[in-house]
């Protein structure tokens, strides 16, 4: 009789069941709704599709500039995805070649950074340097302007009633918009990830990831701390969980490992654990928090990371990170012919213990 | 603390010397006006704009959208034909027409703590002695002894102080006076309770003081400090140069450090200090290039385009050559932090003014921007360039050294001629 092993949520034994590699740094990954695939985009002007069962990849052009976000409509037949020449294009992404529906090239002046679609499918929300956020129909008719942040927009988050709308600048604010009638509910204060030092020539810092968990009604707001200055633009990575419904700071999450970057990409977990993944120039790591400690209850180390993703089935968790190609650094250290640009990598991560291999049978006779 | 004491390589000015200084104090310029005026008109003069750390030069003179390395920036047109520039700098792009901007700089050195001093020294052959500064090299090749004015001002970020390494083997009058973030020294005005006479008897004291003091000391240091003084005491006397700016003034440039350092320099520059250099720290974007360009560009372009605006209008830009660079450019890579690193193997840097040729673009990168395809340029064909524009024949002129001849600049480099009238 074949036995059937209990699967369960265990980060402390997480694996990594494959990887997908592309030429340019990743930012921007999101698995469809339907599970079938995996898109990525980042610093190029391609967002690339891969079908998880065969690894198979198609190549979505038309963007002009590096892609910056994508967001899934629930309907499992939409893509959208912001550049940073302000455009906002809609893919029928599902097909066995997708192709572009239709765009608005200058959909924000200056760069679209990031781009949201409410569970209910009923908004496409994008926001980007303009300090814009900007909301559609999922047809691509504009509907809304929420005008009001003074930095620009780096993050954003429909709360999962589909009632309101999260936007998180540069500038370390946290707007929650009512998307009935486009009024301000609330301003968090997150100037904890902001910094501008005397001697700083920029802003340095930003709410550059939002998670939301609706069984605590918790806000995860992920970036950094303590910027040290405006150069090397270290600091020290920090997510602030803020109480939904008092907007109270409930606790601030800092990763196990060492980093030096921003936390860019958060994801609850079905057991209530927060994953995050940041920068970090020496390498940085994949943090798992169980939201009452401050300190990660596991964490792996791995190359400096830009965004998660978990898949609807609840089981595999997507990061984007770094990966080197070829001696960086200073100077030139190659030839021209060898001086290529660095890779990104996606890994998805089984979230369980990893079965054990059925030991081969011994010879009888 | 010791008021003679050396504190690490920027002297700031001592309560001591700037108070000493106060002596025979005068209102108003010592220069007549007429005397000024044909001052202006004769003398070529240097503003040289320093991005310490490294300006990337594909996020603005050298842009390369929609290729491997070419960042998320668009390019935009320039009122110079087929030239393009990014969009970060579209004030300059207006400007175009009266810059030489080279694309073709190749140096040596990719770390900043040898880097900027080589490049800031023309990266001469080694011969055993430490060269001085563009700004005090000019202040010895061109300076006038009687100047009214320090003939080398910097004015930077932080503190201040005479900043008598500059000079190299020249000797220490040929330091920099710094202006910590462009103002004038501290204590420039004279204590109400301190008249004429009090300040002339504390004056006599302190300089039999200082010869006291310089028994059995190293000259050059001991010198530095009465050099400091006669800066100090030249320039206190030039209030006026640091007087409020106008509203209109910091709208054209911007209110930020950098645009008041511009003009800080400006006004230094009208006024005839031979060789002013404004200095910007924190170009060095290792982490999060992008957006820091972002906020940073706007800082240069909109003042370095008031700047040749201006100086074109008012003719200054005849006699002034104005020059914006920076020790090395950023690498096309782009790191795992989203910045960018060192990269002297192909990067850019702007001139005007001074009788160069105006509305040029010299040299060429490859595609991807990452090399110098053609017209490889050195940090000594831009000094041999300078020199000439100053109307220094780096031919004929040399510097003697305990009876060694010395070139001015690299003896294997020459001027760059298409930038020459």
């Amino acid at each position: 009789m074949k036995q059937v092993m209990e699967r369960k949520l265990d980060v402390t034994k997480a694996w990594t069941e494959k990887k997908f590699q592309w030429e340019r740094q990743v930012t921007a990954i999101q698995f469809s709704p339907c599970g079938k695939f995996l898109v990525a985009a980042g610093i190029d002007g391609q967002l690339q599709r891969w079908e998880l069962a065969s690894d198979h990849r198609v190549a979505l052009e038309g963007h002009p500039a590096w892609v910056g976000d994508l967001a899934f409509h629930p309907d499992r037949k939409r893509l959208y995805s912001v550049d940073w020449h302000g455009g906002l294009f809609c893919w029928n992404y599902a097909q066995e070649q997708p192709a572009r529906q239709w765009s608005h090239v200058a959909a924000h002046d200056s760069w679209a950074r990031k781009v949201a679609v409410s569970p209910d499918g009923q908004h496409v929300a994008t926001g980007g340097n303009d300090r814009v956020v900007k909301l559609w129909s999922p047809t691509g008719q504009a509907t809304r302007e929420l005008v009001g942040h003074e930095g620009y927009i780096f993050s954003l988050l429909f709360h999962p009633d589909s009632k309101s709308l999260f936007s998180g600048d540069q500038m370390g604010k946290v707007r929650q918009w009512n998307l009935a009638d486009g009024k301000l509910i609330r301003e968090l204060d997150l100037t904890v990830l902001h910094t501008r030092l005397d001697n700083f020539l920029a802003e340095v810092g930003g709410v550059r990831s939002l998670a939301y968990d609706p069984g605590r009604d918790l806000l995860a707001c992920g970036g950094m701390t303590n910027a040290k200055s405006n150069a090397f633009c270290p600091g020290d990575p920090l997510v602030v969980l803020i109480d939904a419904k008092t907007g109270d700071v409930k606790q601030q999450l800092k990763p196990g490992i060492k980093a030096d970057g921003p936390i860019n990409g958060l994801q609850f977990l079905s057991d209530g654990l927060l994953a995050g993944i940041g920068e970090g120039a020496s390498g940085a790591s994949l943090s798992f928090w169980n939201v009452e400690q401050p300190a990660p209850v596991h964490a792996i180390k791995m190359n400096s990371g830009y965004e998660v993703d978990l898949h609807p089935d609840g089981w595999q968790l997507a990061v984007s990170r770094f990966e080197t190609n070829g001696r960086g650094g200073n100077g030139r250290h190659s030839t021209p012919e060898a001086y290529v640009g660095n890779d990104g990598v996606i890994d998805i991560y089984q979230l369980y213990e990893k079965p054990m291999k059925k030991p081969a049978e011994k010879p009888t006779g | 603390m010791n008021p003679y004491q050396c504190h690490g390589s920027q002297h700031e000015f001592s309560r001591r010397q700037i108070l000493g200084a106060m002596a025979g104090l005068g209102a108003g310029s010592l220069l007549h006006p007429a005397v000024a005026e044909d001052l202006k008109a004769k003398q070529k003069q240097v503003l040289l704009i320093w991005l310490d750390g490294g300006m990337s030069q594909l996020e603005s003179w050298d842009p390369k959208p929609g290729t491997e390395f070419g960042g998320p920036f668009r390019s935009i047109p320039t009122t110079l034909p087929g030239v393009h520039i990014s969009e970060l700098m579209p004030n300059t792009a207006r400007q175009m027409q009266h810059l030489a901007v080279v694309r073709s700089m190749s140096t040596k050195d990719e770390n900043h703590s040898t880097g900027v001093p080589r490049v800031l020294r023309g990266d001469p052959k080694n011969r055993g002695v430490t060269y001085p500064y563009l700004g005090s090299a000019m202040a010895h090749l061109k300076g006038k002894p009687d100047s009214q004015l320090p003939n080398y001002i910097w004015v930077k970020p932080g503190s201040g102080g005479f900043i008598w390494q500059h000079a190299g083997f020249l000797g220490s009058q040929y330091g920099a006076l710094a202006l910590g973030d462009g103002k004038p020294p501290v204590h420039i005005n004279r204590p109400p309770g301190i008249n004429d006479q009090v300040d002339q008897t504390r004056n006599d004291i302190r300089k039999r003081l200082n010869s006291r003091f310089q028994e059995g000391r190293r000259k050059a240091e001991v010198e530095s400090y009465d050099y400091s003084f006669q800066m100090a005491e030249k320039l206190i006397q030039r209030k006026d140069l640091f007087k409020d700016f106008t509203p209109r003034e910091l709208a054209r440039y911007g209110s930020h450090p950098l645009g008041r350092h511009i003009l800080q320099s400006k006004r230094l520059i009208e006024e005839g200090v031979l060789f002013v250099q404004c200095h910007s720290y924190h170009w060095d974007t290792h982490g999060d290039n992008f957006n820091m360009h972002l906020d940073m560009v706007p800082q240069i372009d909109k003042p370095f385009a008031a700047l040749i605006e201006d100086w074109q209008q008012s003719g200054h830009l005849d006699n002034v050559l104005v020059l914006l660079m920076s020790e090395f450019g950023r690498t096309p890579k782009i790191n795992q932090r989203l910045g960018r690193d060192h990269w002297p193997e192909a990067w850019s840097l702007a001139m005007a003014g001074c009788g160069l040729n105006r509305g040029l673009v010299l040299g060429k990168t490859t595609a991807n921007g990452a090399w110098v395809e053609d017209q490889e340029y050195d940090i000594g064909h831009i000094f041999h360039t300078v020199f000439r524009a100053m109307d220094i024949d780096t031919g004929s002129t040399e510097y003697h050294i305990n009876g060694q001849p010395l070139p001015i600049a690299h003896d294997d480099c020459g001027p760059i001629k298409e930038l020459l009238a």
